[in-house]
Parts: structure tokens; sequence; C-alpha cells
């Protein structure tokens, strides 16, 4: 949900990828808005081209693939019309990405500490500027109490002390936009809600517009304000399932929601389920299905 | 701030991180030795103490007796194998290499200058080489699949093992002899002298080191370039350029440091093969080195000086091994520094 | 408590299948790649040379026909060498034994070599450090050398030869196919027969052998290619074999002074072996690139690095 009368940061509009060999589509005509300070939930099967959608929401697409049509604006810049170098400057500064193993997704070569003031001075702070910001963000995610960090290499770092580096990478030059591709993946539990615990008070903070991918259900109906369940053929409509009959939608279960705990979000939780919209036309009025659920999480 | 869930592992100190590297050089260094060790009792049997002994084949079958029991005696052939072992190998180790059969010198007047000059091929081949190795695979690997990249995999196709004495054979055609007249075909280097030292003679340097470049730069090439492409389509690459880092620091402090690795241990093994490439190529080119020291030994029989320049040639191996595994540990942080 | 079954009542994990005479399926499919085709192209040519070329020599091959190094004419279309010998004949005679030497030094290293491999893989704890070591003293030695060095004692008898450079592979192979047989008996259909109790020996033959065709293909085609290489090199330098049989490393070596005026009679013969080994290498890289993909195809090919040393092939 809007809040106020501010533009939505992040506009997918009729997004479509595809193999540039096979000429399949990944994702097909996918449309989506995020608002600053919100957490977008994108839930998905796997293979379902949900990271892909992650990827091209921050102007990329893998080895093979490319963006056939559709738009993709960042605070109404669209990204595919934009030359390299200016991506470039985006990418990193006002949108991040947080990747699903961040164990293969962190240089082995380079030391934490080097890695993380690369990318700030990469995008335009001085080196004294670049090291205090290294130590504020990695405070800010639980990794500031011992300074060896800094000078460790990746594999010496538990999985969710990687991916808080990580976590702490996106952060760094305070992005307007972060997408977060399944960052709890392959950790404990308890790892896994102190992940899922920096990333929600952090998106809070910053008030940042952001994607959070995940297959696991509950963890996204816990962390995100909307969710949107995607399958193989698109986004997912309740009633009517898309176009492709061998898939059916994946609705998020009405039990967990009434099961899992509430994170303290602002904003009401709730499962939000659009329509695909023609772009151009006035945006429906929210479905308020959590009336009944927000209740019985109220009383918790 | 959130607290650590679990017991956060020690961090490595500087103290630790030269544990991995220390521990290898001195077991390598050990088993190196054992290894020499054995590799030099093979070699003292295999000349002094096989049948038809060593005498005799220098002096020929048709040798009378009386020669060759001089020629026993001379050369200590009558007192028991250990001893003569023993003997040699004392006299290794101290500087006392004998008298070389051939022509009664010194083995170490004979042979010292020709290390030097050996040393300097080697050297020059293996850093020219890996340095054009690695230049031309980091290159191909950019301009992937383009024609550049195809014409330089398929070049480096064409001449990887080729017998490096024909690859000699046809750069002395081609720039010597038949086609072009610009280089020596044959090294006037005087061996016996080492009056000559290899850099004040640089033109008789040139084909020598060409023909050993050509033979090692397609290995290291085609290892670079897989390693590179590896390295470009792996997840902290993408990961940089999600993050909007330059192209040249993504190749530069992304893609080449892990690139490296792999094939810093091909150009070791690339070293490890001058060692015997040098011979052939030496021949060829009459280069007054061990090579061409050992080929004229084997002829002469003088076995002084085939057990002296094989003994170095495999301690030149063995070290050459050791140090690659080293180099190659050092450029791998995932292995240099445990958790 | 009741006695434990006497057979599995459960089927073991089914063994991955392994078509029958999987090896030939490999060099097929290899041969059926660009670099295949031109490999073996190019090595068949010289092995049909080399091979039916001594009985179609025009002159016998150690007459002296004509004056010393004079160039190619009608009579004698490569010329003669320095002896005066017709080249073109010689040319044709001098490859068989090459050939036939260097396959036998191939087939010493890679029996050996495999034997000692699988042994040490299986036998594990000390044996397997024993044979390893032992194995590894001949690696110490660069392989022209090792043959110099037998060679100058015993002279150049070709069954030395043959011997001396076999056994300078073994090392190599005994390595690659003991990391291969260590791989595979790590796996769980592997485990599952010494589970029911089969003896050590027909496990190797029954359940890991035939699961190493990949890494034994890909060693022999290399140690072929190497055995050519060092065999032309000693026969060049005079201690392979003898002259004045023809043979191809010889003759480029005693041609060299007529350099000037007959070129063939050095150039005949090294090109010969040039594409002889160019082709075997290619066409081991194309069955390493069918059996294992093109990443670590390469890897692999780039590791032999001319000492033929290679870590591991994946089995």
């Amino acid at each position: 949900m809007t809040s106020g009368t501010a533009p939505p940061r992040l506009v997918v509009e009729g997004l479509t990828v595809r193999a540039m060999g096979s000429g399949a589509a990944i994702i097909e005509d996918v449309s989506v808005e995020v608002a600053a300070g919100e957490v977008l939930g994108v839930v998905g099967e796997s293979g379902s081209g949900k990271t892909t959608l992650g990827l091209a929401m921050v102007g990329h697409a893998r080895r093979g693939l490319e963006i056939a049509s559709g738009s993709v604006r960042l605070d109404g810049t669209g990204l595919s019309s934009l030359p390299a170098d200016e991506l470039r400057r985006l990418r990193g500064a006002a949108m991040t990405y947080i990747p699903q193993d961040p164990s293969s997704a962190l240089n082995p070569a380079l030391r934490v500490g080097g890695m993380l003031k690369e990318v700030l001075t990469a995008h335009g702070r001085t080196d004294a500027e670049a090291a205090a910001r290294v130590q504020e963000v990695l405070a800010e995610v639980g990794l500031g109490s011992r300074p060896e960090i800094l000078s460790v290499y990746p594999h010496q770092l538990s999985g969710g002390q990687q991916q808080r580096v990580a976590i702490a990478m996106a952060f760094a030059c305070r992005p307007r936009l972060i997408v977060l591709d399944e960052p709890t993946t392959g950790l404990d539990v308890t790892t896994q809600r102190m992940v899922l615990e920096t990333v929600a008070r952090m998106c809070a903070s910053y008030g940042v517009a952001a994607v959070y991918v995940s297959h696991d259900v509950v963890v996204v109906g816990e962390l995100s304000n909307r969710a949107r369940s995607f399958t193989r053929a698109g986004w997912s409509r309740r009633e009517q399932p898309r176009t492709c009959s061998a898939h059916r939608p994946t609705p998020i279960p009405r039990g967990c929601c009434a099961r899992s705990r509430r994170l303290s979000v602002p904003g009401a939780w709730s499962v939000w389920r659009e329509s695909r919209r023609a772009p151009g036309t006035a945006r429906r009025a929210a479905v308020s299905r959590p009336a009944a659920r927000s209740s019985s999480n109220a009383a918790q | 701030m959130t607290a650590d869930v679990a017991p956060a592992p020690p961090v490595a100190g500087a103290k630790q991180r030269a544990h991995p590297v220390a521990r290898l050089i001195w077991t390598r260094t050990a088993l190196g030795l054992v290894t020499l060790f054995v590799v030099s009792i093979l070699i003292f049997a295999a000349t002094q103490l096989l049948p038809g002994n060593a005498a005799t084949a220098v002096l020929g079958h048709n040798a009378s007796a009386s020669a060759v029991r001089t020629l026993q005696l001379r050369l200590g052939l009558n007192k028991p194998p250990a001893t003569q072992y023993w003997d040699w190998l004392s006299g290794v180790l101290s500087g006392r290499l004998g008298t070389s059969l051939a022509n009664g010198q010194s083995v170490w007047g004979l042979v010292g200058p020709r290390l030097l000059n050996s040393f300097v091929l080697v050297a020059l081949a293996g850093f020219i080489g890996a340095f054009i190795g690695v230049g031309l695979g980091l290159f191909a690997a950019i301009r992937r699949d383009k024609p550049v990249d195809h014409a330089l995999s398929v070049g480096a196709l064409a001449v990887t093992s080729l017998p490096e004495f024909v690859v000699a054979i046809f750069l002395v055609i081609i720039f010597s002899t038949v086609l072009l007249h610009v280089l020596p075909g044959v090294s006037p280097l005087e061996s016996n002298s080492g009056a000559l030292k290899p850099w004040q003679a640089p033109k008789e340097l040139v084909l020598p080191v060409a023909a050993l470049v050509v033979v090692i730069v397609p290995y290291i090439f085609r290892m670079m370039r897989a390693a590179t492409i590896e390295a470009m389509e792996s997840e902290y690459v993408e990961m940089a350029q999600l993050n909007g880092l330059s192209r040249v620091r993504v190749l530069l402090r992304y893609a080449f440091p892990n690139a490296i690795a792999p094939t810093i241990q091909v150009i070791g093994l690339n070293f490890l093969y001058l060692a015997g490439g040098i011979v052939l190529v030496e021949f060829v080119f009459d280069y007054p080195g061990i090579g061409q020291g050992l080929v004229n030994a084997v002829a002469d029989r003088d076995i002084p000086q085939i057990q002296f320049i094989v003994l170095v040639l495999t301690a030149f191996y063995i070290f050459m091994n050791i140090l690659t595994d080293v180099v190659t540990l050092m450029a791998t942080p995932r292995r240099r520094v445990p958790r | 408590m009741t006695a434990p079954a006497p057979a599995p009542a459960v089927p073991a994990p089914a063994a991955p299948r392994i078509r029958r005479r999987e090896w030939l399926h490999i060099l097929t499919r290899a041969a059926r790649t660009p670099r295949g085709m031109v490999g073996l192209g190019l090595a068949l040519v010289v092995v049909l040379i080399a091979v039916i070329g001594p009985f179609v020599v025009s002159y016998p091959p150690l007459a002296f026909v004509t004056v010393p190094g004079s160039p190619p004419s009608a009579k004698f279309p490569l010329g003669s060498d320095i002896l005066g010998r017709d080249v073109l004949s010689r040319v044709l005679d001098g490859g068989w034994q090459l050939l036939l030497m260097a396959t036998g030094a191939m087939i010493i290293g890679v029996v050996l070599g495999t034997a000692a491999g699988i042994a040490a893989a299986q036998l594990r704890g000390w044996r397997d450090g024993l044979i390893m070591r032992t194995v590894d003293v001949i690696l110490a030695f660069p392989q022209l050398v090792f043959a110099l060095l037998l060679v100058s004692i015993l002279g150049p008898a070709r069954w030395l030869l043959v011997l001396a450079v076999g056994i300078s592979h073994v090392p190599q192979v005994a390595r690659v196919m003991r990391a291969a047989a260590l791989d595979v008996s790590e796996r769980d259909f592997v485990k599952a027969v010494e589970i029911t109790g089969v003896r050590q020996s027909k496990v190797m033959s029954g359940e890991i052998l035939p699961n190493l065709i990949t890494p034994l293909m890909v060693e022999t085609g290399l140690r072929l290619t190497y055995s050519i290489v060092i065999i032309t090199g000693l026969s060049f330098i005079g201690f392979g074999l003898q002259p004045p049989a023809p043979n191809w490393g010889y003759m480029i070596n005693e041609n060299r002074i007529i350099l000037t005026s007959n070129p063939w009679a050095v150039v005949a013969p090294a090109i010969l072996i040039a594409i002889l080994t160019v082709g075997l290498n290619l066409f081991t890289d194309a069955i390493a690139r069918v059996a294992l993909g093109i990443e670590r195809a390469e890897k692999i090919i780039a590791e032999a690095a001319g000492t033929g040393i290679v870590s591991e092939i994946p089995a």
C-alpha cells in the first residue's frame, strides 16, 4: 500500500524476459509496483523465474537471457534505456541485490573490508568516508564488535556472517531499492531468524523499497507488507489462473498466516492479491482480506 | 544491535596465517630430500652397478682384461657397492665431483658454466612463456567466442604437443637457414671457458628461447583462458557487476586473482618440463648448457658427468615441484588461510 | 535379535548405466566432433603412411642411389639425403618402427600404471602410500632424461627404449587412475556391492574398472602422444633407433647439414611427426571433451603441459 501520495519507487510494467536462443519466455508480461518503505514479497515454486524477475528489477539479465519487452523504472528512470555507465552508477548505490548464496557470491580472493570499501569508493566516496561508512554499516548488521572482521576472507566466516556481510554491502550506499533473493537459504532456523530481523529492521530504518524473493511462503508472509505469488506463467490471480492452464496458481495458505508470528514492521500486515492491470489504469483498492487474521494476530 | 546467534568461529589472526604454508614447505621439503636421496641411489645404481659394469661400458667389450681392471681400480669398482655410493655421495655434497672419464678434466669445470647457461635459458623461456601465455589467455577470455578467440584457440591447438626438437628445427629452417637468414642456427658460445656469458651474446639466445616458449605457451594460454572464463561466469563476478564496479576492476580484482591460481600450477609444471626440454633444444642449437652436456656425456659414456647432470636435473625437478605447490597455495586464500 | 538376512532384501542402488562397449561409443562420438575428425584424420594419414609405406618404396631405403643432397627431381620426388639415399623411400620406411615402439611403451605405461593406481586406491593405508611413493621416485626424472640414463649404460636397444619410456609413464597413469578409482569407490553403488561381501578383486574388476573408462581413454591418448614425442626425440639425438635403418627422428638430425641444398630431407619427416602428434593430441582432446565437457577437458589438457602430469581426470 502506498504511503500518502508519493509515487511508487519501482514500477515494473509488462516485463518479459526471454531466453536468447530458444525465445522461450522465462517471465512474461509482469507488472508490479513497490513504494518506498514497502516490502514486496514474491513467492514462487522453484524454477518459476522469480530470480530472473529479481535480477531484472535491478536491470540485469543473466547470460543467455534478454529483456524482451516491458519496462522497469526506478523513480521514473527507465533502466533499459540507460547507457551502460549510467546503469553502473545506479547499481550498487541506488539499487542493490542480496544474493541467495553468499559463499559463492563473495570474492574468495578479497578480504571483507576491502570488498565493502570498494563498493563505496567505486561510487564516489573518498577513502575516509568509505572506511567510516563500512564500520557504520557493519555495526548495523551486528558484525561491528570485532575489528578483525575487516581483514578476513569470506571463507573464514560462517554462513550467517557471510550473509550479513552481503546485507551490509547492499545497504552501504544507502540504496533506494533492494532486491533480496532467498537470502536465508541454507541457513539454520535461528540464523534465518536473525537475518530476517536484520533485514526487516534495516528496511524500515532506511525507508528503501524492498523486494523479497523466496519459495518459503511463511518467511515471505512474515516479512513483507504485500506478497505476490508467482508461477511459471506469471503472476497468479487468486480466482482465475493465468492462461497456462497447466500451472495452477500457488495460493498462500490461509492457515499459515494465522499461525505465523508477526514481526514488528510498520504498516498493517496483509496478503494482497492483485489482479493484473493494464498499464495506465488506476490501481484497484486494496482487498483487505486480513480483517479476520489481524485480529487473531493482534491477540498475540 | 543483534547479537550473534551461533558462537562465532575464531577469526584467523596473523600468526595462524602462516601455518598451512609453513607446514607445506616443511613436509614437502622433507619428502623432497628423501626422494632426492632415493633418486641418487637409483642414478648411482644405474650407472655403476648394472651388469656389464661401468668400466666395460666405457672401454667397450673388446678392451683387454688388464685395461678393464685398471679402470676398475681407478673408479673404485672393486669396493662394496655401499662404500662406492657413499664415496660418490659425499664427494658430490662436498663439491668433489670427480674427473670426467672422457677428457680428464674436473666435472665441475666442465659442467659449471653449462649450469649457468641452461639456467638463463630456462628462466628466460619460463618467464617469457608465462607472460605471453597469461596475457593471451586473458585476452582470449575477454574476447570470448569472437574471431580472435577462435584464431588463438585453434593456433594453440595446432602447436600444442609438437615435439620441441621439431619446433626448433622449424624455427631454424624459417629464421636462419632456408627462408630467412636473420638468426644464427648454431651457438658460438664456448662451453669450456665460460668466458662468454649468455647475456653477452643475446642473438644466440633468441631461437632456443623461442623454441621453448612456443612449446609451453599453448598450455598456459589454454588454462588461463579456461580459468578466466570460469571466473567471469562465477557468481562473485556477477555480484561485482551488480554492485556497479567497472569492467576493468571486475577483471583485475575479481576475475584475474581467481583465474591465476590454477594457471600458476600449469606455469610451474611447464618449468618442470623445461628441465627435460632443454636437452633437445640445446642439442639443436649447439647451445652449451647441461642438456647438451648430458647428450655428449652419454655419447662418451662419461659416467661422472652423467651422474652429476642427472642429479642436478632431478633436484631441480623436485624443487620446482615444491615451489609450484607453495606458490599455488599462496595464491589461493581459501587454502592458505584456515577457517 | 534375529540373525541378519543372508542377502540384502532391498536391491542395491542402481549402478550407473554402463553401456556395453562404452569406450567404443565415446570414440565414435569423439570422431564426429570437428576437432575429433580433424585429429583422427591427421593421425590416420600419418599412420597409414608409416604402415603401408615400407611396401611401396621405389628404392631400397638403404641404397645409395644418387648424389648426396640433390634437390627433388622426377626420379626422386623428395631429393636425396646426406648419403645419397632416396628421401621419399626412407620417409615411407621410417615410421613403422617408431609407431610400434611408441605403442609398446604406451601399453606398458598404461597397464602397469593402472594396476598400481587401482591397487593403491583399493588397498589403502600404508600400502597405498608405499606404492605411490615408490612410483613417485620415477616422477622425479624428466622422461627423456630417464630414458637417456638407462640408455647410457645398456646401450640403445629397442626393447630398452620401450621399457624405459613405458616405465617413465607409470607414475602419471598411476596417479590419475588412483584418484579416479578412489572417487568411484566412494560412490554408493560400490559400497553396496562391498557390503554384500563380494571379494575385493571382483569388486575391482566388476564395479570399479568399468567406470574408469574415461580417465583410461584420455590417459591412453596422452601417453601415446608423449611416447611418440620422446622416442622420436631420442632417435633424433642418436640414442633411439639406430642408423642406417631409416627413422624419422634421426633423419631430421643427420640431414641438417644439407638443409640449404635439400631441405626436404629434414622437412618431410619433421612434418610427418608434427602432423601425427598434433592429430593424436586433437583426438585425445575430443575424447576428453565428449566424456567430460569442455571446461574440464580444457583444464586437463592444459595441465598435461608436456611433463604429462595431470592431477586428476574425473571418472
